[in-house]
């Protein structure tokens, strides 16, 4: 009888703890690389310093068979090179940005990296307007140069620290890349 | 035999308890209706007019809104969007997805050469497709801030009517969120 009981007991408790514990946590380790892609366009003439920036996981991120972050989850950045602030006229023909965290529900997953592009020079521009204006049509070529971070595109980050997630499901398979049989001549 | 029950009583609250749990992890993943709004400055405007204007017109859509209770979902990270760069329909959407909101409020502020202020209020549900578009705009007023309040009033009469149906529903909790710090810092 007192056997039964306490086999009871224990089953009861047991089961709690299993169901309570079934979530299966993986270790997303430092240095891990990222693939993201921006979810917005940057300007030098429009970005200013501090402000946050948009991006989303371009690729699942697995860790052995499971999955742990998957694509198109939230990222954030910041401004780190623009303008001084929100409002000002000048263009600073550059536009850096730090990536920050992964968002993943209510989970911040630090992230390190960097991205930037210095505005090109339009050659052809150049030539002409240095034809009709001169000095001046020279200078006034090269200062409207604007960096440019287009929507889409690819920044790579890594992780700052390690972190313990729960799998969300099983890894999914990345497409292999099919192999071109050598031609024959 | 008494003992028996006690252990069985005990036994069946504790699935009862685990149950309860599973149950609240689904309903909380059930997202109530809410609209979640990004505004977006244009070029023109970035010309022409001041951030204040734009940040200004955004809080008092927001508090408008919010005073007929419409449920806007406040985003933890950014509270709302007011950005000068442009983003894609899509992306917003996917934002708008992950904060757990049920539909896009895109709202674009314009300054063209003959209007003061233009102000376009679109609603997409998740799926991207476009619910309903509402323009507003004072071109004869006498000053800036005449045709700011025109504009506003004009808007806030052809949004009146949307008020409760698709892309702008009616908070469940009676209680008025104040107005999320606009950017805020990790």
């Amino acid at each position: 009888m007192n056997h039964w009981f306490r086999g009871l007991v224990l089953f009861a408790l047991l089961g709690s703890a299993v169901a309570q514990s079934s979530v299966n946590f993986v270790t997303l380790t430092k240095g891990t690389s990222i693939k993201l892609r921006m979810a917005q366009t940057l300007t030098s003439k429009h970005a200013y310093v501090g402000e946050r920036v948009e991006l989303m996981v371009a690729e699942d991120v697995n860790v052995g068979d499971a999955l742990l972050v998957p694509k198109d989850t939230r990222v954030l950045g910041t401004v780190h090179v623009g303008k001084a602030k929100e409002g000002d006229k000048n263009n600073p023909h550059q536009v850096v940005i730090q990536i920050d965290y992964i968002r993943l529900g209510d989970r911040r997953i630090p992230l390190s990296g960097k991205h930037s592009d210095k505005g090109k020079v339009d050659k052809g521009k150049v030539v002409a307007t240095t034809i009709l204006f001169g000095l001046s049509g020279l200078l006034l070529a090269m200062d409207a140069r604007t960096g440019q971070i287009n929507e889409g595109a690819e920044v790579d980050a890594i992780v700052a620290e390690d972190v313990a997630l729960p799998a969300l499901g099983p890894a999914t398979k990345v497409a292999e890349e099919t192999e071109v049989p050598p031609t024959t001549r | 035999m008494r003992r028996y029950k006690v252990a069985l009583s005990l036994l069946l609250f504790t699935f009862a308890l685990v149950l309860l749990n599973a149950q609240e992890k689904s309903t909380s993943s059930v997202n109530e209706p809410a609209a979640y709004m990004v505004v977006y400055r244009t070029p023109a405007h970035v010309r022409i007019s001041s951030p204040e204007v734009f940040h200004g017109f955004a809080t008092d859509l927001w508090s408008f809104l919010r005073e007929k209770n419409i449920a806007l979902k406040v985003d933890p990270e950014r509270g709302t969007i007011e950005t000068e760069s442009t983003m894609s329909v899509e992306s917003m959407l996917n934002i708008a997805r992950q904060v757990g909101a049920t539909s896009l409020l895109f709202v674009a502020v314009d300054r063209p050469m003959t209007k003061w202020i233009k102000v376009t209020v679109k609603s997409y549900d998740l799926g991207g497709k476009l619910l309903w578009s509402e323009e507003a705009s004072d071109m004869g007023s006498m000053t800036g801030k005449g045709g700011y309040k025109k504009t506003l009033e004009r808007l806030q009469t052809s949004l009146a009517k949307r008020l409760g149906g698709p892309g702008l529903p009616v908070a469940l909790q009676e209680a008025i969120a104040p107005r999320p710090a606009q950017e805020a810092k990790p």
